[in-house]
């Protein structure tokens, strides 16, 4: 069976919901912007406009809960990546805009640029397990008022998976907009297609960004999807308490939804989560712990309760530097989602609580990605599988290694079979210079930047897309 | 709730079940003592006598597993020290018999010593999680002959004041150890009553048990000694290919043996614990990094808790020969479902290279891994925390933080947080000012500093003259056969 996790029980997730109606109901959520408070309250929620906060009824909950949709594709340039959601299996996302990246030949650790969004993502193309990208670094060498706009085009130059990005302000929008038509060929099939879509995080606890929501509202007339991903940090911007935290984080979800919904039913939603934890000795954010892979496993349970499309946050890592630290933490914080059955895990790559980007952590994280997915395809039961007759006919004392049911397992996927971890001999290993994954992972990512970009776009689009940038650098100010 | 992991179903569990009942009936087991044999068929178990095969009946094997004590603790030299066993608690055991050391200081694999035998019983002593002790290396050079065996386990029981199980290699040697188990722990009765020491057998796989092992096993009979059931059949190789049909395999040897143990005592403890493997498909070895082995050892777990019987879970290992992210990687992956199965005893910290190197820095960080897998299974516990949340969101209100609430310190203070007791979980600017820590060498300061700093508890003055005395009286007895664990 492909082995079964329960991090919230059946009581719980009902415990959770309804908190999280109590928490919409009777405290409310503040909306700032121009486009949310007039839709709400038109929607039949309790909004005070001077506070800017809407008390939301469990019944507006549950009529926009009613309306996304339960299911849907998300596209990507090359379809051959087209990524259907809720899926059954689960595919990764490289983590987003680092601040910094390890630069791969000197090992400095600076902040990063346009090239490095490019990098990044050329390195990501190539890891099998990942469906989806994001812009991995912020690019530092973009003017501020356009840089989400670099970004997001960087991003979906250089990689043909889905993309999501975000946006920071909603004058940005129309260039975001004429950007994908220009990609995807004509309004319709941007909406047809979903190639693109959006990241939208609520400011924990229970505030929207004012810019950002009315961007995102903006774009809903092109039916660009909303990847929801609340940040409550239990002890700080979350109360102490996973249980309670996650309560939290569901209503700022369920809020996020809600006006999503009202201003254009039918929009596809993707529930999501990213709840680290506090270094209570510090008060530095956390995102390589136990709790942060717990919180992980039982959000995209909530997910699934709601029937939603569920990603989450995981294969995260504190750690400074690519190492055992990193491995560790990234393996704690990837099987709990995983486990819980998440569409998409958001993390290969960065270390550094997501603030560095590593090129050679994404393949080591890829490889990570494999053996949780051996794990949780877990023991094959079906029919036959007790191989009883071959225990009869080897008897005590003998050795299977010749029966043809060994040949078959080794050549399916019975044993997974790594392409950077080393199982040789020691003898072997250290004739061949005592290799390491990070050293594989390297000498991968050298092939990769050598070789020529992967699906790149026709030249006349690319030249489209420079001049949209162009004029956005124009006329975008702070 | 905590943590609920399963990997088998119900059906699939049954299936196991009834499948090593069948493998038992009518293939069963080559036992090569004679003692054993008479035993089982004194039992009911059909034996044929030239080809040294006992085949078990249902009825046989049903009637020694309800034969079998579903709770007992396990004890140690320490005051108050309990691991009680089938009680939701779980305990670390080091992973054992490493023949090579990859040496703290100079970084090099090489053959290993006794002093880093004396260097590994004390870091583990000093080490909370881990409750019960293997011999973790070889004490290399040690001669043959009673005389030593018993200098040996005496040190043993000096150094590691928690639980002991070990092997003792023929009837020959069971006897000096029960001696000895009777002076460092008062008398044959303490030793059954409190379980301080418990055997660890291993048939071999597939379906076997060999006749010196089997003896020094049943020598103990009558102590009321926990015998831990380890067979370790390799997917591909002495068990078929399939995951499901290697569980059934170390089952089925788990089911034979238990039907020796309570046959030569009925009610002695056992604990389930096959250590299923998986070959590397490409040269045939066994290293243990593959992930195949986090789902043998969760199966273990369930399978074990069918039976209602306490469970030592394996996790295989890492293939890797040095300290660092390989062995990272691989033995976090496999510790995390075993872990999340939550057995009694979860082997084993400390070792590399598919457990032929003990390396003392894997151990302190094993520990570490040990301690977030323990927080991943602890879940998501309701009543930590804020006890009314909608009352605690709506004071606090949009845009404030929770810092200052006596709920969030309480949540701290109560375990609700992982504390990280190794890596670096500061500030960048931070971790390069304090020359970037590298968690290998924090790693080794830690163990170097707990074997330096630990005082394992001392024998009572006459419990050392006593230990004296048979040590002398072993040294000038005939050197027994048998080979022991070390």
């Amino acid at each position: 069976m492909r082995y079964e996790a329960r991090f919230l029980d059946e009581a719980e997730q009902a415990r959770v919901h309804e908190t999280s109606q109590r928490i919409l109901a009777e405290v409310g959520v503040r909306f700032h912007g121009e486009r949310a408070l007039p839709l709400l309250a038109g929607a039949g929620a309790e909004v005070d406009l001077e506070s800017g906060i809407a008390r939301i009824p469990a019944g507006l909950v549950d009529a926009a809960l009613a309306s996304a949709p339960r299911g849907f594709a998300l596209g990507a340039r090359n379809p051959a990546y087209d990524y259907p959601v809720p899926s059954p299996v689960s595919r990764y996302a490289i983590d987003g805009t680092a601040a910094f990246v390890r630069d791969f030949e000197t090992g400095e650790r600076r902040y990063g640029t346009r090239r490095d969004v490019e990098e990044g993502l050329r390195v990501f193309q190539a890891a099998d397990m990942g469906v989806m990208a994001w812009a991995p670094v912020a690019a530092s060498d973009a003017p501020a008022p356009s840089r989400a706009l670099h970004e997001f085009v960087g991003m979906l130059k250089a990689c043909s998976k889905h993309g999501q990005h975000e946006l920071h302000r909603r004058d940005q929008a129309p260039y975001l907009a004429a950007a994908l038509v220009a990609i995807a060929g004509s309004e319709a099939a941007v909406r047809a297609r979903h190639e693109a879509s959006l990241i939208y995080c609520p400011v924990a606890p229970l505030v929207h960004d004012g810019p950002m929501l009315d961007a995102y509202l903006d774009l809903g007339d092109l039916d660009l999807p909303v990847m929801i991903m609340p940040m409550p940090i239990p002890g700080t911007t979350g109360p102490a308490g996973l249980l309670a935290n996650i309560a939290l984080a569901n209503a700022e979800a369920l809020s996020a939804i809600v006006v999503f919904q009202v201003a254009h039913p039918g929009r596809p939603v993707v529930y999501s989560s990213a709840v680290g934890s506090m270094d209570f000795r510090s008060g530095a954010y956390l995102g390589g712990t136990p709790e942060m892979g717990i919180q992980s496993g039982a959000l995209t349970t909530m997910g699934r309760f709601y029937g939603l499309p569920a990603t989450a946050a995981g294969c995260t890592s504190d750690a400074h530097e690519p190492g055992p630290e990193a491995v560790i933490e990234k393996l704690i914080t990837s099987l709990p989602p995983a486990s819980a059955g998440a569409d998409i895990i958001v993390g290969l790559g960065e270390i550094d609580g997501d603030q560095t980007l590593v090129l050679e952590q994404i393949l080591v994280d890829n490889e990570l990605a494999h053996l949780c997915e051996r794990l949780v395809a877990g023991v094959d039961g079906r029919a036959g599988a007790e191989l009883f007759e071959d225990v009869a006919e080897v008897g005590p004392g003998g050795n299977f290694l010749a029966m043809p049911a060994t040949r078959d397992a080794a050549r399916s996927g019975e044993f997974y079979e790594p392409s950077l971890i080393g199982r040789v001999a020691l003898e072997a290993w250290q004739e061949r210079g005592r290799p390491s994954m990070y050293g594989r992972a390297r000498e991968r990512v050298r092939e990769i930047l050598d070789a020529p970009m992967v699906d790149p776009l026709p030249d006349a689009v690319m030249e489209e897309l420079d001049r949209i940038l162009a004029e956005a650098d124009r006329d975008l100010h702070d | 709730m905590a943590t609920l992991l399963r990997v088998l179903t119900d059906g699939q569990v049954g299936d196991v079940h009834e499948q090593s009942l069948a493998v038992l009936a009518r293939t069963g087991m080559r036992v090569d003592s004679a003692q054993a044999r008479g035993i089982l068929r004194a039992a009911g178990a059909e034996v044929d006598e030239p080809e040294r095969r006992v085949r078990f009946p249902r009825a046989l094997v049903e009637a020694s597993l309800a034969a079998a004590p579903r709770s007992f603790s396990l004890g140690g030299r320490r005051p108050g020290f309990s691991l009680p066993m089938n009680a939701g608690e779980c305990t670390l055991i080091p992973d054992g018999e490493a023949t090579m050391v990859y040496d703290p200081v100079t970084g090099v694999r090489r053959a290993s010593t006794r002093e880093d035998w004396i260097a590994a019983t004390r870091l583990v002593d000093s080490l909370d999680e881990v409750g019960a002790y293997w011999q973790m290396v070889t004490a290399g050079g040690m001669d043959p002959g009673p005389g030593p065996l018993v200098a040996h386990w005496a040190a043993t029981f000096e150094l590691f004041s928690k639980h002991v199980q070990d092997a003792p290699g023929s009837a020959a040697e069971a006897a000096w150890l029960l001696e000895l188990l009777a002076v460092v722990f008062g008398s044959r009765e303490a030793v059954r009553r409190d379980h301080p020491y418990s055997v660890l057998y291993c048939p071999v796989s597939p379906l076997a048990m060999e006749a010196e092992h089997t003896d020094a096993c049943l020598a103990t009979a009558g102590w009321d000694i926990p015998i831990a059931i380890m067979p370790m059949p390799m997917m591909g190789s002495s068990a078929p290919t399939g995951l499901q049909s290697t569980v059934v395999t170390g089952n089925a040897e788990v089911l034979g043996t238990i039907c020796l143990v309570q046959a030569a005592a009925p009610g002695t403890p056992v604990i389930y614990a096959p250590a299923l493997a998986a070959m590397e498909p490409r040269t045939g070895r066994w290293g243990g990094g593959s992930p195949e082995h986090a789902l043998l050892g969760a199966a273990t777990t369930e399978m074990g808790r069918s039976y209602g019987l306490p469970v030592t879970a394996s996790n295989g290992g890492t293939d890797a020969f040095v300290p660092g992210i390989q062995a990272a990687a691989e033995r976090t992956l496999n510790w995390l479902l075993p872990a999340l199965s939550w057995p009694d005893i979860l082997i084993g910290p400390g070792s590399l290279g598919g457990a032929s190197t003990l390396c003392l820095e894997q151990m302190v960080i094993d520990v570490e891994v040990y301690r977030a897998c323990r927080q991943l299974r602890a879940g998501i516990r309701p009543g930590i925390g804020e006890a009314d949340v909608v009352a605690a969101v709506d004071e606090v209100g949009t845009a404030g933080d929770f810092l200052a609430r006596e709920a969030t310190r309480d949540a701290v203070r109560g375990g609700e947080f992982f504390l990280p007791g190794l890596g670096w979980h500061g500030a960048f600017d931070r971790f390069e000012a304090a020359g970037r820590p590298d968690i290998l060498d924090q790693a080794r300061e830690v163990a170097l500093a707990a074997i330096a700093g630990h005082q394992p508890i001392p024998f009572p003055d006459e419990v050392a003259t006593e230990l004296a005395r048979l040590e002398r009286r072993a040294r000038a007895a005939t050197p027994a056969s048998g080979n022991g664990m070390r």
